[in-house]
């Protein structure tokens, strides 16, 4: 092709104009190359003949024939019963269908929750656990209320005269008796917490184990259905 | 839908395009017509969906025409069409229970591509000797009466030699120029029916076009002539 250097037009257009030709032709122009098209077509009369042989071509090609049916396609009532299948695969075909989508995801996320509930509950002190705990502190506080532990109460009326030292050491055990209160408080609350622990534990655990479960059997029924519903026509 | 172009609109060639132009609010604005063909499409996907084969074979009675045409000219070659059409009427039945868009057709004519490309995949790989179709009188559109014998075979060996031609170029482009020159569909549909961008359905048709101007270089008289 050649072409004269002129309102832009550049003097080697063999490939590139070929296609800025055609979309012309086909009223397809980009904004801005409508001009350097008309440009072209005007003063080159091989872009010329290729929009006009564009053109034909395309309307030659809307009036091709094509040859006729062969066949009749409409489906017998044998075929049409094979091709529903079983209704565990037409219920398979649902649940691959797009129309439970959402399915999956949500799946998914089910599961994650039932793992989390299940590690949850299994960091929970168990039920025997609190039990022991409970009575190791109950023998703590008892050993605070024994004489040997709280001087004052070996003070009581009836009880030998104390020589003045020991009343230092008695005051002293008078408030180690009002700490051992709280401490006995303390944990009885310590206690009645990791008791309602213990009593949450295992349905969490259960209740995290039957939705984990759930949902993984939910997530490979999907599997299961995308498997055999596949349909390569579908993609 | 109307596609205004230079190039014009099939003379009577193509179906009835499925889908239509978005209007000015973005929603896409139908023909009563259309709209008709998807209320009717739509009842008797609904009975097929609940078993009952007659709906179903009432939509194939509507569009096996159609999609044979279509597929054939994609393909080249009867047998490899008829079957490939076959298979996706087949599958449409077996699946209609997952279609969810508003056309059937449009849902219809993707499946049928999809088997189409099945084919040429096959054949690609075992090829055979290629689409000795071509000097089938089948392949020609029917003449009026009134056309002269000579007209007649003009148009004959036309047709003939645009169709060899176009069996020559990329599977892509053949697929785009029929479904845009022969079926009338615009570029956002193939677009939609082909899963590629609109840019790319652009540009194989007008790479298509020029490969076909190559192709038939010596025989372009034949083309412009009526």
């Amino acid at each position: 092709m050649s072409v004269t250097n002129g309102a832009g037009i550049p003097a080697n257009h063999a490939h590139h104009d070929r296609l800025l030709v055609s979309r012309h032709a086909a009223d397809d122009s980009y904004p801005g190359e409508v001009e350097q098209a008309r440009a072209l077509i005007a003063q080159c009369a091989d872009c010329a003949a290729l929009a006009t042989d564009i053109r034909a071509l395309s309307a030659a090609t809307s009036r091709l024939g094509a040859p006729a049916r062969p066949r009749d396609f409409r489906i017998t009532a044998e075929q049409a019963e094979r091709l529903r299948g079983s209704a565990f695969e037409r219920f398979l075909r649902r649940l691959a269908g797009p129309g439970l989508a959402p399915a999956r995801p949500l799946a998914g996320v089910a599961l994650s929750i039932g793992l989390m509930l299940v590690v949850a509950g299994a960091a929970m002190p168990a039920g025997g656990d609190a039990a022991v705990f409970g009575d190791v502190a109950a023998d703590h506080v008892q050993q605070l209320q024994t004489p040997e532990a709280s001087p004052a109460m070996a003070n009581a009326p009836g009880a030998p005269e104390a020589p003045p030292d020991q009343v230092n050491r008695e005051l002293g055990g008078i408030k180690g008796q009002a700490a051992g209160g709280e401490a006995n408080s303390r944990l009885r609350a310590q206690d009645s917490a990791q008791a309602a622990a213990a009593e949450m534990r295992e349905p969490l655990i259960y209740a995290g184990l039957a939705l984990a479960l759930a949902s993984l059997g939910v997530l490979l029924l999907i599997l299961l259905a995308r498997r055999r519903a596949n349909d390569p026509l579908l993609r | 839908m109307q596609r205004s172009d230079a190039i014009g609109r099939p003379e009577g060639g193509g179906a009835e395009p499925a889908e239509a132009m978005a209007g000015g609010d973005g929603s896409p604005q139908r023909s009563p017509a259309d709209q008709l063909q998807r209320a009717r499409d739509g009842h008797l996907v609904e009975r097929a969906r609940n078993g009952d084969p007659d709906a179903y074979n009432e939509l194939v009675t509507i569009y096996q025409d159609y999609l044979f045409a279509l597929v054939v000219r994609v393909v080249g070659d009867r047998d490899s069409a008829a079957d490939a059409v076959q298979e996706a009427f087949f599958s449409a039945y077996r699946n209609i229970g997952r279609f969810r868009g508003d056309s059937f057709r449009s849902w219809l004519t993707r499946i049928a591509l999809n088997a189409a490309t099945d084919v040429l995949r096959v054949r690609k790989r075992r090829p055979s000797e290629p689409f000795p179709e071509w000097e089938d009188d089948a392949w020609q559109p029917p003449a009026p009466d009134s056309e002269s014998p000579e007209r007649v075979a003009f148009q004959r060996n036309r047709s003939r030699l645009l169709a060899a031609a176009l069996q020559r170029i990329t599977h892509d482009q053949r697929t785009a120029i029929v479904l845009y020159d022969v079926e009338g569909y615009d570029y956002q549909e193939i677009a939609d029916l082909t899963g590629v961008s609109l840019g790319t359905v652009k540009s194989r048709i007008h790479r298509g076009r020029l490969a076909l101007r190559d192709l038939l270089a010596s025989d372009m008289e034949l083309l412009h002539d009526g």
